[in-house]
């Protein structure tokens, strides 16, 4: 849609500009479901960056998972395209992110992170909490970066906005399709309302993280239909994501009666 | 002797900081690197800042260390990140194909060989 725009002959990425706001709107949303479990703005901040680490790193992984045919071809025909055909190859591997990939990255950052550093290790638990409840805003914000880059988008449709002029993917252009990352940014957004309204009503108290589990994944099945970037990867018919929802479906079905069962034993436990 | 916070997490956060907001603004690589600068500035600054609110105590440069890492992080990310990893790789990957037919040929052939053999 209109992915770039130039400040001082530097082209600006749109999408870069809604991850950043996306973060610093969770970062003060944050900063207020913090002071119910007294934990510090500072470690808070610290886990924050854990968790982007993860993000970016788990998310890039699997992308070039999803994109391995660049990888092979680079390593493969090394002798005849040289180094600077294979940074070609690595940097068509690894442009893009995979929300799962980021949302397991991110995770698996703030579970190291309360790990190691005693000040919140305390926390783990109302830490992901926080977490299931600021992924789906940030998502939100996330995807319409996507649907101002055109890195991903809507099949063909009669209705929705046609592209023009998008460089990054110009097979897009001058085909009207379906604003499904804007729908699917109206639905984290909801996600979030919902998931904000059990943390204060302090229901499933340390398992939201499985109600979050519960639920995007069936969304994201669901949008997944109406996405038309066929190079994210499809596999015996479903694409990558939709693998993915039904894996992560499965683990929270698995693991939330185990968690419920455990809290249970726990307060029963505590005088 | 009055305990003092961590000023050499301070300093070090100011420079990483100063450096994240020059070095983003020019080109992938040097965006990576501040990214990279800038993220190692923030956990010092919010290192020295804890080990200063622990005594009670205020840090001027540890604060300033703080934002300009933070400034730096926000321009690396909007300057470099996704949409300017995207331009810049798929950009270079479609000049490439574009300006050298022979190796879009060889790409386009040997991602049909793959998509074949997986399907």
């Amino acid at each position: 849609m209109f992915p770039v725009f130039e400040i001082f002959g530097k082209q600006i990425g749109l999408y870069g500009i809604m991850a950043a706001v996306g973060f610093a709107v969770c970062f003060l949303v944050g900063r207020l479901l913090i002071r119910r479990y007294d934990i510090d703005v500072y470690d808070f901040a610290l886990t924050m960056i854990a968790a982007g680490i993860g993000m970016t790193i788990g998310a890039s992984l699997l992308y070039a998972a999803t994109n391995y045919r660049y990888l092979y071809y680079g390593f493969s025909h090394f002798s005849e395209i040289g180094w600077s055909g294979l940074w070609t190859c690595i940097k068509a591997a690894f442009n893009g992110f995979v929300f799962y990939g980021g949302f397991i990255g991110a995770a698996i950052g703030i579970l190291v992170y309360t790990k190691f550093a005693k000040d919140v290790k305390a926390h783990r638990d109302h830490l992901l909490d926080i977490y299931a409840v600021l992924v789906p805003l940030f998502h939100g914000f996330g995807r319409i970066g996507c649907f101002f880059g055109g890195c991903c988008y809507g099949v063909e449709s009669p209705f929705g906005f046609t592209v023009h002029d998008n460089p990054i993917n110009p097979a897009i252009n001058g085909v009207n399709r379906f604003p499904i990352q804007l729908v699917e940014s109206a639905c984290c957004f909801i996600l979030f309302f919902v998931l904000l309204q059990l943390f204060r009503k302090q229901k499933m108290t340390s398992r939201l993280i499985y109600c979050y589990l519960l639920t995007y994944p069936v969304i994201r099945f669901i949008t997944e239909f109406f996405r038309g970037d066929v190079n994210r990867g499809i596999f015996f018919g479903l694409s990558t994501s939709q693998w993915f929802s039904i894996l992560l479906f499965i683990f929270a079905l698995i693991l939330l009666p185990i968690k419920t069962k455990k809290l249970k034993q726990q307060t029963q436990e505590t005088p | 002797m009055e305990q003092q916070g961590k000023k050499g997490l301070a300093i070090a956060s100011l420079v990483l900081g100063i450096a994240a907001c020059v070095i983003s603004w020019w080109g992938l690589v040097l965006g990576i690197i501040g990214i990279i600068c800038a993220i190692v500035g923030l956990i010092l600054a919010i290192n020295a800042q804890k080990s200063y609110k622990a005594l009670g105590q205020k840090n001027g440069i540890a604060t300033a260390g703080l934002i300009l890492s933070i400034i730096g992080l926000v321009l690396s990310i909007i300057g470099t990140i996704v949409c300017g990893v995207l331009l810049a790789a798929g950009t270079a990957v479609a000049n490439q194909i574009a300006n050298d037919p022979e190796v879009a040929n060889q790409l386009s052939s040997a991602l049909d060989q793959i998509s074949s053999s997986v399907n």
